[in-house]
């Protein structure tokens, strides 16, 4: 049902595949009560990768997921996407923003407009496009989402399921550069989650940039490039998934291992 | 004088009516708009903006109404060496304290809203006015307007406190025609009849808004 342009690229665009799309340097981040949530992480995402960013219940992925679009500010380090940087005090972060899209665990659609109008919000008001452009647009991102037949619906007519993609067909209608998600299934019934995998794995398929935060274990394991495994604010490892789950290296990370594993 | 028919008692306080009906639409629609403006202000991502308005909205709400008629009326004239008429210090007055409440009313209204609502908005790269007009507004509304109804029942009983000042509405009305009549039952009694069937209905459509709006959401 899911299926995005797929990856057109010869061998001799090699070059263009290792293009830093977020490059985070020494991010550290304090939140306003003291507490000191980022202690210096860094990483390069780089164009066409899918990240899986795994962690124990509070080690801050969210947080450090939410600094790429500055949904959460940062006191030190830098983080760059595509080589714009995102400043601390957040100077011309909407711009930014609109190269970003995000997939929330609440899915967080306007519960007031359709699904159609969901999705059409941004491209009509921020990139330009005349509303019969921007519906043909939804209505492509919609059939590539398996839910084209419910345009006209309101979110709260939808399953969860639903609703997700459509979130996804949302952030992905703005072009952004990367894509990220932050527990996308967590707040879906279980068979649910299957069809918002399908439409990830397509996506990343197509080579969208993609940095997930899940738990979802076969997902990280058959379409992650890399995982970043981050503990107490502090990123414990960065590699394949192979290397991952067969050979952890780190102790805190074969502890996490042992119990999401069982 | 003994021509105070009852009639005509009526027919002068019904003339009265019009001027608090009149003085409770200047305070809506001027504390619509600066509430709004307020309220904007408290909710913005400014400290200053947000300080400003914060001190605006405890000064309107923490002080009585009657002495915010007062300053305007005996305060700014001193300040300004200018007479203000009872009809430009009310209406002063009125929307400053319409304003407050309103913004208030409204923020929570706002504030209500999940915050992923915001941040949905923000994630697409929506600015905090654009994100107002087409996500925030659209929904808040909703929970606002019985709240909204309810207070500018407030707001045409509050107009009364004007005839201190000298502006004839229609409590002042009724003291003035008392002064000659003496009937003081009857004629406020009739002003009070007055107020209460232009307030009730308003209360009414307003608690059937609230129940309404309850159980569709
Ligand atoms: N606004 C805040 N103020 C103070 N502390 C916060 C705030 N938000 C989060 N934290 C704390 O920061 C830490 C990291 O939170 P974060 O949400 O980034 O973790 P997480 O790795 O996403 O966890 P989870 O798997 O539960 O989603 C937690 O200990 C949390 O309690
Ligand atoms: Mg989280």
């Amino acid at each position: 049902m899911t299926n995005f342009q797929p990856r057109s690229h010869s061998s001799n665009t090699a070059i263009l595949e290792t293009k830093p799309i977020i490059v985070a340097r020494d991010v550290e981040k304090w939140y306003d009560n003291g507490f000191h949530v980022l202690k210096g992480v860094s990483s390069t995402i780089n164009q066409g990768e899918v990240v899986v960013l795994m962690g124990p219940s509070g080690s801050g992925k969210s947080t450090f997921i939410r600094t790429f679009n500055g949904l959460e500010p940062y006191q030190k380090g830098r983080i760059e996407i595509d080589g714009t940087l995102i400043a601390h005090n957040q100077k011309g972060i909407e711009l930014l923003r609109r190269e970003v899209g995000m997939v929330f665990q609440q899915f967080n659609l306007f519960p007031h407009l359709t699904v159609l109008k969901n999705i059409t919000l941004g491209p009509t008001h921020l990139r330009g496009l005349s509303k019969p452009q921007a519906k043909a647009n939804a209505m492509q991102l919609l059939a590539k989402v398996g839910i084209a037949h419910q345009a006209n619906k309101y979110p709260g007519q939808l399953s969860g399921g639903q609703q997700q993609r459509v979130a996804i067909a949302r952030a992905l209608a703005m072009q952004p550069k990367v894509m990220l998600f932050d527990e996308p299934t967590s707040a879906l019934d279980p068979e649910m989650v299957r069809e918002v995998l399908d439409v990830m794995r397509s996506l990343a398929e197509s080579g969208m940039t993609m940095v997930c935060v899940t738990h979802e274990v076969g997902f990280a394991r058959e379409v992650a490039d890399r995982i970043i495994f981050l503990a107490d604010g502090t990123l414990v490892a960065d590699t394949t998934p192979d290397e991952f789950f067969n050979n952890p290296k780190e102790e805190r990370l074969q502890k996490f291992l042992a119990q999401i594993l069982h | 004088m003994d021509e105070f028919t009852l009639s005509r008692i009526f027919i002068n306080l019904i003339i009265a009516t019009k001027w608090t009906l009149i003085l409770s639409a200047i305070a809506f629609i001027g504390g619509g708009i600066v509430g709004f403006i307020v309220m904007l202000m408290r909710l913005s991502a400014s400290k200053w903006l947000r300080g400003v308005s914060f001190v605006y909205v405890e000064f309107f709400q923490g002080t009585p109404l009657l002495l915010q008629l007062f300053l305007a009326f005996f305060g700014l004239s001193v300040v300004f060496g200018i007479n203000l008429s009872p009809l430009v210090a009310a209406t002063l007055a009125l929307t400053g304290f319409t304003s407050a409440f309103l913004a208030d009313i409204w923020r929570g209204s706002i504030e209500s809203l999940p915050p992923g609502q915001w941040e949905a908005g923000s994630a697409i790269g929506f600015g905090y006015l654009k994100q107002m007009q087409l996500i925030i507004l659209p929904q808040a509304v909703k929970s606002a307007i019985a709240p909204t109804i309810g207070f500018l029942v407030q707001v045409i009983k509050g107009t009364s406190l004007a005839s201190i000042i000298g502006f004839t509405e229609l409590s002042r009305s009724a003291a003035l025609i008392n002064n000659v009549t003496l009937q003081s039952l009857l004629i406020f009694g009739l002003a009070g009849l007055i107020y209460f069937a232009v307030c009730y209905p308003l209360s009414t459509w307003s608690q059937y808004l609230e129940k309404k709006l309850a159980y569709e959401t």
